[in-house]
């Protein structure tokens, strides 16, 4: 396979030009599977921050930065990203790639997701046009916006050469506190009740049957994290404690990352880690059913996201047991491919983002990467 | 595949007889006294006379109207409230305008999801009313919130002062149900995170009604804060108050709203609606939380910032921002007037300020300026001596000001969108190529069909085809 890894847009834009109908499959840093047949087109020499002042609240980098680059500044000026980028292989993820796969974290459902801090960006479309859409600016009305699109299109659009994200302060306090005891189907529920509360909740996960690096046990228990200000962190512990609830601070490690990356689950042999997206108020009841099924469920997103490892044939049922429900969708994470679970093949958009490639790559020069989660292996 | 003119008139005269056999005779307005009320929105400027004016109940009957327009080569305007500012929802001549007013059912809410189903036609204000018993809010809050419907907020990915903590119209849509020019309906996304499809549907906001009908659609709701506190700090000048925003922001402090008022907008606004601002400057501030965190920051705000006023009680706040709310007709009292709605970056809001305020007085006009210090915007109001020359003078400074705006990294429009009134703008921030590309999405979802033409992109490019 050859890799083009241009260091410019312009380069970039050449290469593209230049391949009019070979079909380039788009990479990011490396992290991520990428369509072996086709040559490839990284980013991971479009490098450096572009424009970084701590007032303006954004941030203006190369698509190939490496997140850790990108969080090591912002750290400096007390900012950070706001949905806790959270990918796979901790360190290699590039800027680029975060917007592309959209890899936000458990903050996910209070703060917004990647996609939803990312205002613009610059890119190479099929034509070799270098063009930028959205804007630099927290809110721009002034014409189409493809941003989204783009960056949800898994590279089938155009190539992204240069990200523009929203930053915001980092809190002044923060504790994590965990629930024994507490069932799955619960979470969504006092989650609610908390945020209502105005209490600052940024994390709200379930463990069952996995434990969490040794510190809650095998039985199932919530994991629920506030940040923000000392006293509203302060008055969030005293409200936890005024209920009748075996509350305890946790706070060694950092669980949160292991929730984001399910180190707990990883599969065995003979097994497979599938994840599940679904409507919160429908994720903690799928979890406990799931758990009474065999499997290992870790629940993060208040509900929203499920990640469960069970037996590499437990895929079908799986499948079966999603399809029904509304808005709920299951892939592979990792594991072999025979238990990967094949993406609905009525996409809803399928249609739009054909017009969107007719406009953007009309002779379908990229081919699209694979998406997260489908086969991996 | 444009029809030629003959047909062209054939099939627009069979339009109404057809819309007559599909629609209930409620939904559909063809008097000249019904067409004249559509001719404008918030810009006030005359459009065309529509062919027709339909007031559909549901989406089966947008999809049907639709699908006649597209088999006549009728250009279709689809329409909210009408508060638009620069045109958007103004018809050509020979239009159907497809307004959502009838369609107005809060479908349902989920209070433990914090979602809420609604019809196009839903006011922005009646969305966070549904939910307050519940403890949620609508967090776009548009200044027109009162009237503007979610169909219009989406088309327009509306924001009000408070994008910085809550973002904007694109940042709440969960799923959307449209009708796309040909007449076929597409539903995107869905209450989950991130579901497929959803990203797909971000590209119907801000869109301006060009790529479809929206019908429905699933927002996110934000928990409302328990209490509020509103700040008042007297300043020097306009540039004095950025600072001390900027400096409230290095606190960690994210508030509601934060606003600035120069000189002349504060004089202004006291002499219409007295709220006892000081002379000078003003820089008005919204937090939320719950007490005790209201108490931390003000005490914080304190250490580096004279605050004046600090407002607990609700009646208390309401009156501290009654002068910035009567803004617009103290404005509408002095005299004929454009506002602006451009920005820049943050960091340079003071420079934005006093640029646009050189630029007026090069012009020979008086300008008064409030800014969202949260997001950058310079709602700078230009007032002029009226009539035409007046106006093409008002317009001239203004477009001056977005440039400048768009120069220093930001955009001529954060708020109201391009319409008609800034599209020959767009090239100040827009390249050909991308402009180009914009025409080309257009089109490719368009195809054959006309959805509100002659908006957004600017006639250069169109004539470059
Ligand atoms: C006093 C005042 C204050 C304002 N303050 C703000 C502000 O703070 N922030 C802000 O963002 N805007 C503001 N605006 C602008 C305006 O209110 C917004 O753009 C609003 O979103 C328009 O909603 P509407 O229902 O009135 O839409 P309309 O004015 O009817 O239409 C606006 C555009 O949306 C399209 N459209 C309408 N409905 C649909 C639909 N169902 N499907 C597809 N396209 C559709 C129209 O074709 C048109 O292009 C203000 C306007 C006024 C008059």
């Amino acid at each position: 396979m050859r890799l083009f890894a241009p260091a410019t847009e312009a380069e970039a834009a050449g290469i593209v030009r230049a391949h009019p109908r070979i079909g380039l499959a788009i990479a990011g840093g490396g992290t991520r599977m990428v369509n072996h047949r086709n040559p490839a087109l990284s980013a991971r020499s479009l490098c450096g921050v572009r424009r970084y002042r701590p007032q303006d609240m954004t941030m203006t980098a190369a698509a190939g930065t490496p997140l850790s680059a990108i969080e090591e500044v912002l750290a400096s000026h007390g900012q950070r990203l706001g949905f806790e980028p959270t990918s796979a292989i901790a360190g290699r993820s590039t800027i680029g790639a975060v917007a592309a796969m959209n890899l936000s974290g458990p903050r996910r459902p209070f703060a917004g997701s990647a996609r939803d801090a990312l205002l613009g960006l610059r890119m190479v479309t099929g034509l070799g046009e270098r063009v930028s859409t959205g804007g630099r600016v927290i809110k721009n009305a002034a014409g189409l916006d493809l941003t989204r699109a783009i960056a949800g299109s898994f590279g089938s659009l155009a190539f992204i050469t240069e990200v523009t994200f929203r930053t915001m302060p980092v809190p002044a306090a923060g504790i994590n506190v965990v629930l024994p005891g507490m069932r799955a189907s619960m979470l969504p529920a006092v989650a609610a009740r908390l945020m209502l509360k105005g209490l600052p909740l940024t994390g709200a996960a379930h463990l069952d049957g996995v434990g969490l690096g040794g510190v809650a046990g095998a039985g199932p228990v919530a994991l629920l994290r506030f940040e923000g200000s000392a006293s509203a962190v302060a008055a969030a512990k005293r409200h936890l404690d005024s209920l009748d609830l075996a509350v305890a601070v946790h706070d060694g490690g950092d669980p949160w990352g292991i929730v984001a990356r399910a180190t707990v689950l990883a599969p065995g042999a003979g097994q497979a880690l599938w994840r599940v997206t679904i409507p919160e108020t429908a994720g903690g009841a799928l979890a406990e059913q799931l758990a009474r099924e065999g499997a290992d469920v870790l629940t993060d997103r208040r509900g929203g996201l499920l990640r469960l490892r069970h037996g590499v044939d437990f895929a079908r049922r799986l499948a079966a047991l999603v399809a029904p429900m509304p808005g709920a969708s299951a892939s592979l994470e990792a594991g072999p491919p025979r238990a990967a679970i094949l993406p609905d093949h009525n996409q809803p958009g399928a249609a739009m983002l054909a017009r969107l490639k007719q406009a953007l790559d009309p002779n379908a020069v990229f081919v699209a990467a694979n998406r997260p989660g489908a086969a991996a292996a | 595949m444009r029809l030629l003119g003959r047909s062209r008139a054939r099939n627009r005269a069979g339009l109404a007889a057809a819309l007559a056999r599909q629609l209930p005779p409620e939904a559909l307005a063809l008097s000249d006294v019904a067409k004249r009320a559509y001719e404008r929105d918030g810009l006030d400027v005359a459009g065309g006379r529509p062919l027709a004016v339909v007031l559909p109940e549901c989406a089966g009957q947008v999809a049907d109207i639709v699908r006649e327009c597209h088999r006549r080569g009728v250009p279709v305007v689809p329409r909210g409230a009408g508060t638009c500012r620069t045109g958007g929802a103004m018809p050509p001549e020979g239009s159907v305008v497809v307004s959502t007013t009838r369609m107005r059912r809060i479908l349902d809410l989920d209070a433990v999801a914090g979602t809420i189903r609604v019809e196009a036609g839903v006011r922005n204000l009646a969305v966070s009313e549904r939910a307050r018993d519940s403890g949620w809010f609508y967090a776009p809050d548009p200044s027109s919130r009162r009237t503007c419907t979610i169909g219009g907020n989406i088309a327009t990915n509306a924001g009000g002062a408070g994008a910085l903590r809550h973002g904007v119209t694109v940042n709440h849509l969960a799923s959307v149900t449209v009708i796309l020019p040909d007449g076929e309906v597409a539903t995107l996304g869905s209450a989950a995170h991130d579901a497929a499809g959803a990203d797909i549907a971000a590209l119907l906001c801000g869109a301006e009604g060009q790529l479809g009908i929206v019908t429905e659609a699933t927002l996110r709701l934000t928990p409302r804060p328990p209490a509020t506190r509103s700040l008042l700090v007297a300043c020097e000048s306009a540039g004095a108050a950025v600072d001390t925003a900027l400096g409230i922001l290095r606190l960690g402090i994210v508030p509601l709203q934060m606003d600035i008022m120069d000189r002349e907008a504060v004089a202004l606004c006291e002499a219409f609606s007295p709220s006892g601002y000081p002379d000078g400057a003003v820089l008005l501030v919204q937090i939320g939380g719950i007490p005790e965190e209201l108490r931390e920051a003000i005490e914080r705000i304190s250490n580096i910032a004279a605050v004046s006023t600090i407002a607990t009680a609700s009646e208390a706040e309401a009156s501290l921002w009654r002068g910035r709310e009567a803004y617009y007709g103290a404005a509408m009292r002095k005299g004929p007037f454009l506002a602006l709605d451009c920005a820049v970056p943050l960091g340079d809001l003071a420079a934005g300020l006093a640029g646009a305020r050189v630029l007026a007085l090069s012009h020979g006009l008086d300008c008064a300026t409030f800014a969202h210090a949260t997001d950058g915007t310079i709602h700078a109001f230009i007032f002029h001596e009226g009539g035409d020359s007046g106006r093409r003078r008002g317009n001239a400074c203004g477009d001056a000001i977005r440039v400048a705006c768009a120069r220093m990294g930001g955009t001529i429009s954060s708020e109201y969108g391009i319409g008609m009134e800034k599209r020959a703008l767009m090239t100040a921030q827009f390249t050909a190529e991308e402009l180009a590309l914009q025409r080309r999405v257009v089109d490719a979802f368009q195809g054959a069909g006309d959805f509100n033409p002659g908006k957004v992109l600017p006639p250069i490019a169109e004539a470059a085809e």
